[in-house]
């Protein structure tokens, strides 16, 4: 196809670029959206609004991604991804200015035909251009961020702060009406409350007029050779990097596993658990000074907020809301175990640390550990900070915010915590240990299937997005009385049998190949087994503990319970090693 | 030693080796009883595997250019080489084969070649035997 | 005894429907220098990582030390180096946190040949990898992999991309390990003259197929290029038994031909023609007569 400017050829080039992403994230949000609204067509009033709010939140989430396929051209660091085109004749203003209008386009048409299409489908009046306006107004704002500069800090610290000023602002238009007995935003109060002044279009406007103005002057100088604020060479690789290069131990030489561990932990571990403890130090500073700022300015907040309660709060609602945030940031940052690249759009893992004279079940065993105990010492970083700060910020914050009010259940908590004994402490740690290891390890595992067999593991993914569509629309069919209940209970239970007997075949056979090819040794079978049955023991021990009774219970719910717990940790046992040996050995 | 390797004209290297040395020890640049570089010295300085310098080494041997002595190393023989009236009339018969043809092309013949021989070696003797009459003074 | 070090029998390979690899198959004996060359994309990353493991074989068979290094990658990669194509490193460690790092999994390293090497290479012990130029991350790979003294020696197009006084690093550091009792090296190039100077067996991969293997001196001795003046002149190449390529115009053309001599100087007879001058045919002149284009035109003849 001939091209006949250069207009419409870099308007080729980002389309190429992002039609799968776009497509990627109008179907996950809408998809998401739509299955959670079937599921609930059938509750109560209340309970369908509360709906109606998430699916709202889940068509806007994917906006707040920004755009990775562009980021991935540049191998995800900051600065202008285009940059092969500064050697061609075209003007800087067309090659930053084309990319940016299309991107916010795009955002922009993804978020209304999701907003159209939840509006066809349910009863309720999705907002339309106002949200869509913000957006658009994020959109800007983070690319400018990520392209004018290619120091990581500034574009980092802008992105945190356009995101803190616009879920601020959201949070604040949401709740200036106070209802008692419910959240405050239901779907019948949209009209009103996303019927947005005139001066938030000219912000906006303004908003983005000024991201363009940034992003081609920054992307000038980058053309150029000088940059803004360039970056120390030695930072150029991004926060990881500088992560991994704060900790200076002397690697040790001499054991191999020593030095594994050592290699593990400096490029994998060290740095998920400086981010945890960096953000709960971070949550534990706000919640400090929170209640002092809120106190000293009492009055402005009171003027500028419409607060129905005595107790006006606005620094307060920062650490709480940091600190879900946190929690994702340090769950997310627990995956890829197992060190895969990805460089030039292919992924893979460095053909130096596959030739390492180290066995493949010691290795992901290796990895898997050390990057579990980091996220396990990182969250509990965090618990301990949220602990700590609980008592600092009161309830208000709390009662205003989840309806909950959550410092005066500390103590209820810790007393129920004292009154375990000490095997049912032991049993509460195991517990936990495993599960997070086992988390670690779906992650890691997902991500070498992916790297092995991306094709097939797209279908197996979009399939089982179809057959929760599939579900949902069963169930939506089922409140309105076409089908009997029978239907969806019947498919439910026999998937989940399946799924049961898939597992325990798919360990059998996976031991069963490993143990041939010497992936494994037979005393890691041991091990693994012994772990599971650890695992089962905790497990009930614990939910004794908690209080469950197992008396009235049936037998096959009992069973079944069993057989996952045992199960899941020694499918995870397996398939870690049998997927990195796939990777390793292509 | 000074031994260069030449890859464009064909000749296999551990026969340029051979050459060269034989060369060195007609000439007198390496006196009887001298040592050869170790084969991984050689190796190194040429930047050949160490397996060709085995083999013209041994090549060597066997015309009785050098000798090995275990532990020592490689040393040029003492007394000069006998190399096998055969072995000497097939170098030499190689490289007249190589003029008659060339003087072929540049259509020359067999008599002219043989006059232009004759005058060439009446110079060469002039140009060498002039330092040895400076050495005697 | 010679001992086999690599054997690979009958290897295929494909990817994604194109084939790499067609029943090739490979021998190398230790204390030697195996060379391997081959076109650009013509299969010898390939079988080279086959022998590490990094790739599986699916068809055929791949033992290095008499073991199959995917089922026993430790036994392998122990007594291994290898300097791989893109210099895979990992970016975020010093030179001298490589060195320990490697020298914890080979318990034969020997840190005052390490040293040497990093003296002579003039490398900063504290500088980052990913702050290194090509040529001395090439030096940082070669060190890790030679350092510890390894029994086997794979090195994939160790001096592309380097300028010349790294790749004579590079060329001594091989020449050392070969001359130390028994042990191998196989290496892959596209600079010919390197493998012709390097190579005691040399074997050419052309289009996934082993196009030619031996020691280096047979192969070199039975291929030889002749240049032929003919009564004649020709408008398009003659045709000529035993011919591999043909250049040249009107009355001279240069062949490069292997096989029978007596046949091949017949043939020139019968088309009028007489050699001026045979010689053997160096490495290049092979290479590009069995795997460069003009091959193409005597497959029709």
């Amino acid at each position: 196809m001939k091209m006949r400017s250069p207009t419409v050829a870099v308007l080729w080039e980002v389309w190429r670029v992002t039609r799968v992403e776009a497509a990627r994230k109008l179907a996950l949000g809408t998809v998401a959206a739509m299955v959670v609204l079937a599921l609930s067509s059938s509750a109560r009033e209340i309970i369908k609004d509360s709906t109606a709010a998430i699916a709202l939140v889940l068509i806007v989430i994917p906006h707040f991604a920004g755009w990775l396929s562009t980021a991935k051209l540049n191998s995800g660091r900051p600065g202008f991804p285009l940059f092969l085109h500064y050697t061609r004749p075209v003007r800087t203003t067309v090659i930053v200015g084309l990319p940016m209008a299309c991107l916010t386009a795009l955002s922009v048409v993804i978020y209304l035909l999701s907003a159209l299409l939840l509006r066809l489908t349910s009863a309720y009046a999705f907002p339309l251009l106002p949200v869509a306006a913000w957006v658009a107004a994020f959109t800007m704002i983070v690319l400018a961020a990520l392209w004018s500069t290619r120091n990581w800090i500034i574009s980092l610290v802008v992105m945190m702060f356009a995101a803190a000023q616009i879920l601020g602002m959201a949070m604040r238009r949401l709740t200036a009406v106070e209802l008692p007995d419910n959240y405050d935003w239901p779907p019948r109060l949209w009209p009103t409350l996303f019927d947005f002044p005139s001066t938030d279009y000219a912000v906006i406007a303004l908003i983005g007029i000024a991201s363009f103005g940034v992003a081609i002057a920054g992307v000038r100088r980058q053309r150029h050779g000088d940059g803004w604020v360039e970056a120390p060479s030695a930072q150029r690789g991004g926060l990881w990097a500088w992560l991994v290069n704060l900790f200076r131990i002397p690697c040790p030489t001499s054991s191999a596993t020593r030095a594994q561990l050592w290699f593990d932990l400096k490029s994998n571990g060290l740095p998920l658990l400086t981010i945890g403890v960096a953000l709960a130090i971070v949550i534990l500073l706000l919640s400090a000074v929170a209640n002092p700022i809120d106190i000293t300015f009492a009055d402005e907040i009171r003027a500028h907020l419409s607060c129905t309660i005595d107790d006006c709060f606005y620094a307060r609602a920062f650490p709480v809301l940091i600190t879900p945030l946190s929690l994702l940031v340090v769950l997310f940052l627990g995956g890829n175990a197992f060190g895969i690249r990805r460089k030039q759009g292919r992924t893979y893992v460095s053909a130096f640390e596959a030739t390492q004279a180290y066995g493949a079940a010691r290795l992901t065993l290796l990895k898997l550990l050390v990057k579990s105990a980091c996220l396990l010492a990182a969250i509990g970083a965090i618990a301990v900070s949220v602990w700590i700060s609980l008592p600092l910020l009161g309830d208000a914050v709390f009662v205003q915010m989840w309806n909950v009010p959550l410092n005066s259940q500390v103590s209820p908590i810790k007393s129920a915590i004292a009154a375990f004994e000490g095997y049912e402490l032991l049993a509460l740690a195991v517990v936990v240990i495993i599960g997070v290891v086992v988390w670690v390890a779906a992650f890691a595992v997902l991500g070498a299937l992916w790297t092995r067999w991306s094709r097939r593991a797209n279908v197996a993914v979009s399939s089982l997005l179809l057959f929760g569509l599939a579900l949902a629309f069963l169930a939506v069919a089922e409140h309105n009385g076409i089908m009997s209940p029978f239907v969806i209970d019947a498919i439910l239970a026999t998937a989940r049998w399946a799924a049961a007997a898939a597992i325990i075949g798919a360990t059998a056979y996976l031991y069963r190949s490993c143990l041939a090819e010497h992936t494994l040794t037979a005393r890691y079978a041991l091990g693994a087994l012994l772990v599971s049955m650890a695992f089962v023991a905790a497990w009930v021990t614990l939910l004794r503990a908690v209080g469950v009774q197992f008396a009235g219970v049936s037998w096959t719910s009992v069973g079944s319970m069993l057989l996952w717990s045992v199960f899941l940790p020694l499918f995870a046992s397996v398939l870690a090693p049998w997927s990195y040996s796939r990777i390793r050995h292509l | 030693m000074d031994i260069t390797i030449n890859l464009t004209d064909g000749v296999p290297i551990y026969r340029q080796i051979i050459n060269q040395v034989k060369y060195l020890v007609a000439s007198g640049l390496l006196q009887p009883g001298e040592e050869l570089p170790p084969i991984r010295t050689l190796a190194l300085q040429l930047k050949v595997t160490p397996n060709t310098i085995v083999k013209a080494y041994g090549d060597l041997e066997n015309a009785g250019v050098v000798h090995k002595r275990r532990g020592s190393g490689t040393f040029v023989s003492e007394e000069r080489p006998q190399l096998a009236i055969r072995e000497r009339r097939r170098v030499i018969g190689q490289r007249i084969d190589a003029l008659l043809a060339e003087a072929h092309q540049l259509s020359f013949d067999a008599d002219d070649i043989l006059r232009m021989v004759r005058e060439r070696q009446a110079a060469m003797g002039e140009a060498t035997a002039e330092p040895t009459r400076k050495e005697k003074k | 005894m010679v001992e086999t070090v690599v054997d690979v029998h009958d290897l295929s390979r494909s990817f994604g429907g194109k084939t790499a690899l067609d029943g090739v198959s490979f021998r190398a004996t230790a204390g030697h220098v195996h060379g391997l060359m081959g076109a650009n994309g013509a299969g010898k990353t390939t079988l080279l990582k086959h022998l590490l493991g990094l790739l599986r074989a699916t068809t055929g068979s791949v033992r290095v030390f008499g073991v199959d290094p995917v089922r026993d990658p430790v036994g392998v990669l122990a007594r291994t180096g290898y300097l791989s194509e893109e210099r895979e490193l990992p970016e975020w460690m010093s030179v001298d946190e490589l060195m320990r790092y490697s020298q914890a999994f080979h318990p034969g390293w020997d840190a005052s040949y390490a040293r040497e090497l990093l003296d002579t290479f003039a490398l900063d012990p504290a500088k980052k990898i990913k702050e290194l130029s090509k040529g001395m991350r090439a030096q940082a790979g070669l060190i890790a992999a030679v350092a510890h003294r390894p029994e086997l020696l794979i090195l994939d197009e160790p001096s592309s991309g380097l300028d010349a006084v790294v790749r004579r690093d590079i060329l001594d550091a091989i020449v050392r390990t070969v001359a130390d009792d028994g042990r191998t090296v196989i290496f892959s190039s596209h600079l010919l003259d390197e493998v012709e100077r390097m190579s005691d067996h040399v074997t050419l991969i052309h289009q996934g197929r082993v196009a030619l293997s031996g020691v280096l001196d047979d192969v070199r001795g039975a291929y030889r290029r002749s240049r032929l003046r003919f009564l004649d002149p020709f408008d398009r190449p003659p045709v000529i038994d035993t011919a591999l390529a043909i250049e040249g115009s009107g009355r001279s053309w240069s062949v490069i031909h292997s096989g029978s001599l007596d046949q091949f100087r017949h043939s020139v007879s019968a088309r009028g023609g007489e050699i001026v001058e045979t010689r053997d045919a160096t490495l290049e002149e092979i290479f590009l007569a069995r795997a460069g284009r003009s091959r193409s035109q005597m497959e029709a003849a």
